[in-house]
């Protein structure tokens, strides 16, 4: 904490404009503290673009279902990123999406109502057929999305609050660079276990 | 650790914290008196003449934390309640056990209370005294037996906490509490 000096925590204190619990000691130390964890967290880090794959089987909204079924089948993956010309993604699909269109699959507004609270994706119901259907009526757009800096602790975490498998992972204009799944993720996690 | 060491412990060395704006003077006292005033003239309305009371020695501590110092974790809601109810309730076990030993009912009450706050995350400095006023508070706080750990500990601190909840937060300077559990 080179660049912090008593005189400045005292300031702090001050515009605190009430009485703190604390010396100023305590508080410099505690400071200190917190700047150790911090620049060890930090060191750390693994970011998402030395994990992620970079070759990543997209899709066009206006394909049909029926040939994205095919698609995800064929490369034996369960969803992915729907991107427009310039290759931007604007969203993302995935076999739950296709698998809510047929009409094997019951799904009551109640089990609905739980995936929503749940944060889950609901996945949007129509009477059509996959050959009719489109990507863009039944993707979840926008995608949620990482950077490739973002740390994979932070894309566990919201792999797992939304309850999703995979993260699209875009550049600062938008565009698709890669894509970091669950798999990515635990497949680093064993190699550095062992 | 050498003698020269030990001792120059004693020396402190950081400096003391600076002083509050005058606003934060009319605040605590406006809280404090608010808070105090109303234990007091509920205990002397209704419970003196039933021979309770409302009031201790100990929550004149509390408003000291909960009107003045209100940023401390000491002063948070779960400390207030929680530190004098579980104080009391060590306070009027100590006695039971140990009134033919006052001297002694006196240190286990106020030293197990601490450790009891300890435990239960609830350390709230006014609770030794709470713990403390149960052994030594005289016969009629003696006749409440475990009543004590709800009135007047338990209720008193209620109020004083619903008075800092309501006056702290007129403040636009202040938030209370920080945290409830």
């Amino acid at each position: 904490m080179d660049w912090i000096e008593d005189e400045d925590l005292r300031e702090a204190l001050k515009e605190m404009k009430t009485y703190v619990d604390i010396t100023e000691d305590d508080l410099k130390r505690i400071f200190n503290l917190a700047l150790e964890h911090a620049r060890r967290r930090l060191s750390k880090k693994i970011a998402v673009k030395d994990l992620m794959t970079e070759k990543v089987i997209t899709v066009r909204e206006d394909m049909t279902l029926d040939k994205i079924a095919e698609i995800l089948s064929e490369n034996r993956i369960s969803g992915a990123p729907v991107v427009d010309l310039q290759n931007r993604v604007i969203g993302i699909i995935t076999e739950a999406d296709i698998i809510s269109q047929t009409e094997t699959v019951k799904t009551g507004a109640f089990r609905e109502l739980l995936r929503h609270l749940m944060g889950e994706p609901v996945p949007k119901k129509s009477k059509k057929s996959l050959s009719e259907l489109k990507v863009k009526d039944v993707m979840t757009a926008p995608a949620i999305t990482a950077s490739p800096d973002t740390d994979i602790r932070e894309v566990a975490r919201i792999l797992d609050e939304k309850r999703i498998k995979r993260l699209p992972v875009v550049d600062e204009d938008g565009k698709l660079i890669g894509i970091i799944s669950r798999q990515d993720i635990v497949r680093f996690l064993s190699h550095e276990s062992s | 650790m050498n003698l020269r060491e030990y001792l120059s412990k004693m020396k402190g060395g950081a400096q003391s914290p600076p002083g509050v704006p005058s606003i934060e003077l009319f605040w605590s006292f406006t809280g404090s008196f608010i808070g105090i005033g109303l234990c007091a003239y509920l205990s002397a309305l209704y419970f003196e003449p039933r021979d309770l009371t409302l009031i201790i020695g100990s929550f004149g501590a509390s408003a000291v934390l909960v009107y003045a110092a209100i940023k401390s974790p000491l002063a948070q809601p779960r400390n207030l309640i929680g530190g004098h109810v579980i104080s009391a309730l060590v306070g009027v076990t100590s006695y039971q056990l140990f009134s033919e030993y006052i001297w002694f009912a006196c240190a286990i009450a106020a030293s197990f209370a601490i450790v009891a706050m300890l435990i239960t995350k609830t350390l709230h400095p006014p609770g030794g005294a709470t713990a403390l006023i149960a052994v030594i508070g005289g016969e009629k706080i003696h006749k409440l037996g475990y009543l004590y750990a709800i009135i007047p500990a338990g209720l008193g601190a209620l109020i004083l906490l619903f008075v800092a909840l309501i006056i702290n937060n007129l403040s636009n300077n202040r938030r209370y509490p920080e945290y409830w559990l």
